[in-house]
């Protein structure tokens, strides 16, 4: 083929999505370098904006806050979703198909509308805004994220490997722990990551639902963009990308050896 | 288990490994099995036979544990175990799909059972050398499972069943994933493992040369029911039912409608008109329907220089097909009145030809006369 010094349409059709899509963000993590306090022109390079962020006490707190949070909703997130999934798989029941779909549902609703509806609820059971608050909500929006991973894995099970544990002996329980978690493994690493990375990045939910003890990260540089851009926000911006950036990569790493390894 | 015979049959009459008592399987209205009664002796070698859907994985699978039966009782070794979970009996099963567990490596499968039993240390790995050894996975230790070949993974399954030294060993159609040659090698083995360890086997297949070929006893079935019994020779020689001479090997069947007795010599008159005779045997109860089934085997095709009495009996007919098997051949014969019949010819005989006139005879003793059950559908 002799397409090389061609002009490709297509070529330049992906560059020029690819370049849409991460311009904004490349100019960002410049600007995070910039020295100047302006986003405007471009004065030099310096990490001064870096060293100010690790002595932005509140931005530190509620970089904690939402570390904090991300943590307990994954733990969580994954201890129900496992649980819910197997149970969704393993036992027959007459809603199965209902209650599958159900699930399903928080996935395609507006954010702003899981958020005012849970700060209805919280509201109407006088439940008080703060961690606890928060964290119950990312549950509910990470939750159907994890069992659909958790299911897609365990629709590709062979279901006699449970029954061959039972068969050399092990209880039920023992089958789970011992074949269909570490079976799992590869889900429940993907659905821990999305999930963490799902809490940590959450505005909407999180701005209904929290208190001001428990401000996240989202909620604390949106609350100082209002009083203007501060170039500290672009080093913190930088900072995230990199973070979920990584995950990311190592989401579709994994899941690259999750299919590796699926068994026939 | 290498005992004098005459004593392990004595062994065997008094307590049986299994016995299964009016065992039955319903799903909703369906019913997969049929009120069943069963003994399975120590030691021996007893396959479910069948074709598809006839119930032989519900009725293993309510031995392992894994179905619960509608009714009956399932002894193990004197214990009613029909209550038990699977893993609170002494059996192992042998799944079709192998079922490996894909994050352990050989060893650490085979060493399953053995954990969960908490067995010691030492005890663990002796056996599981042993195991190996026996099943000749030399080298292969630490290998994947999802890097072994099907025969292999064949292999893993058996040895992570016996290594927890069953009392009844199960077999679902272990053999049925693996491509002919394999197939066969794999039938010797699992033989030799057998006799090696003296484990009772429980084997399901619906390939009939395999179950001939391995079974000390076939339990045929179809439709949830029984249809016979019996060793492989009973099986092929004297099927009990008209289903069993029609599932096992090829046969020449046909409607009895008149039987003569004569000076001792029974004759029968088959669907076609013709006359054949069964030579010295009694005549069986009236009143039943019979049908006359004689296997290819039985059917001998006669020389030009045979004798004049022979000749009187034989049939003649027109060779319209050959099916060449190796170590014989099969002859598709149509004879004057129209029927076909399946003659086998072994093969140091001379080849025929299609469309050559040849005459054949029944050898008496290989014709047998078969009870017609009046059954429901
Ligand atoms: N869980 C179930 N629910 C309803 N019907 C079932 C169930 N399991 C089995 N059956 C039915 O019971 C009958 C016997 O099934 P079984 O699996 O024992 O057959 P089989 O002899 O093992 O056949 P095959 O050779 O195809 O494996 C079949 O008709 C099947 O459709
Ligand atoms: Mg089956």
């Amino acid at each position: 083929m002799t397409l090389k010094n061609h002009f490709d349409p297509l070529k330049c059709w992906t560059w020029g999505v690819l370049l849409f899509l991460y311009f904004p963000i490349f100019v960002l993590i410049a600007y995070s370098f910039n020295d100047s306090k302006l986003n405007v022109v471009w004065k030099g390079f310096t990490f001064q904006w870096y060293h100010d962020l690790w002595r932005h006490e509140p931005l530190m707190q509620s970089a904690r806050n939402s570390l904090w949070i991300a943590s307990v909703t994954t733990f969580f997130s994954l201890i129900l979703g496992v649980g819910s999934s197997w149970f969704f798989h393993r036992y027959r029941h007459p809603f199965q198909k209902g209650l599958k779909k159900m699930i399903m549902i928080p996935l395609a609703l507006p954010e702003i509308l899981l958020g005012i509806g849970l700060l209805v609820f919280f509201a109407a059971i006088q439940f008080p805004l703060g961690f606890t608050s928060v964290i119950i909500a990312h549950i509910t929006f990470c939750l159907p994220f994890v069992i659909l991973i958790v299911l897609a894995r365990l629709s590709g099970m062979d279901p006699s490997i449970e029954e061959a544990a039972l068969d050399l002996g092990a209880t039920p329980l023992q089958a789970f722990f011992r074949v269909i978690l570490p079976y799992l493994g590869p889900a429940v690493i993907s659905s821990a990551l999305i999930t963490f990375t799902l809490s940590l990045d959450d505005f909407i939910v999180t701005y209904f639902t929290t208190g001001p003890q428990s401000q996240t990260l989202p909620i604390r540089i949106f609350g100082m963009t209002k009083v203007g851009l501060n170039p500290i926000i672009n080093a913190l911006s930088t900072i995230f990308i990199l973070v979920t950036g990584l995950i990311l990569i190592f989401i579709f790493w994994n899941k690259g050896t999750l299919n590796n390894r699926s068994d026939k | 288990m290498n005992g004098d015979p005459k004593e392990k049959y004595e062994m065997k009459k008094s307590d049986p490994m299994v016995r299964i008592q009016d065992l039955q399987k319903s799903f909703g209205d369906f019913t997969a099995l049929h009120p069943l009664t069963l003994d399975i002796f120590a030691g021996e070698f007893l396959t479910f036979l069948g074709p598809s859907g006839c119930g032989k994985t519900t009725l293993l699978r309510m031995i392992s544990g894994f179905e619960e039966p509608t009714g009956g009782t399932i002894y193990l070794d004197g214990v009613d175990v029909t209550s038990f979970p699977p893993h609170r009996r002494d059996v192992n099963q042998v799944f079709q799909s192998y079922a490996l567990f894909p994050h352990l490596n050989v060893q650490e499968n085979i060493e399953f059972g053995l954990k969960m039993k908490k067995i010691s240390k030492s005890e663990s790995k002796s056996r599981v050398e042993q195991a190996i050894q026996l099943i000749q996975l030399q080298g292969m230790e630490r290998r994947k499972t999802t890097e072994l070949s099907g025969g292999q993974k064949q292999r893993v399954a058996m040895a992570r069943a016996i290594v927890c030294r069953p009392k009844v060993l199960l077999l679902d159609e272990p053999l049925s994933a693996l491509d002919a040659q394999l197939r066969h090698q794999m039938q010797v083995e699992l033989k030799r493992i057998q006799s090696q360890l003296g484990i009772t086997f429980v084997f399901v297949t619906h390939d009939q040369e395999e179950a001939l070929a391995m079974s000390d006893r076939i339990l045929v079935m179809n439709r949830g029911s029984v249809e016979q019994i019996g060793t492989s020779f009973e099986i092929y020689h004297q099927p009990a039912t008209p289903f069993v001479a029609s599932f096992i090997g090829s046969s020449n069947r046909m409607a009895v409608i008149e039987m003569r007795s004569d000076e001792g010599k029974l004759k029968v008159r088959v669907d076609s008109g013709r006359w054949i005779s069964l030579g010295k045997r009694e005549e069986p109860k009236s009143g039943a329907k019979f049908i006359l089934s004689v296997r290819p085997e039985g059917i001998e095709v006669v020389g030009e220089e045979s004798k004049e009495e022979s000749i009187e009996e034989s049939i003649e007919g027109r060779v319209i097909q050959i099916l060449f098997r190796g170590d014989q051949s099969h002859l598709f014969v149509r004879d004057l009145l129209g029927v076909e019949w399946r003659i086998a010819q072994s093969a140091r005989q001379r080849p025929y030809r299609v469309g050559e006139l040849i005459r054949f005879t029944i050898t008496p003793l290989a014709a047998i006369l078969i009870e017609e059950r009046n059954k429901g559908g």
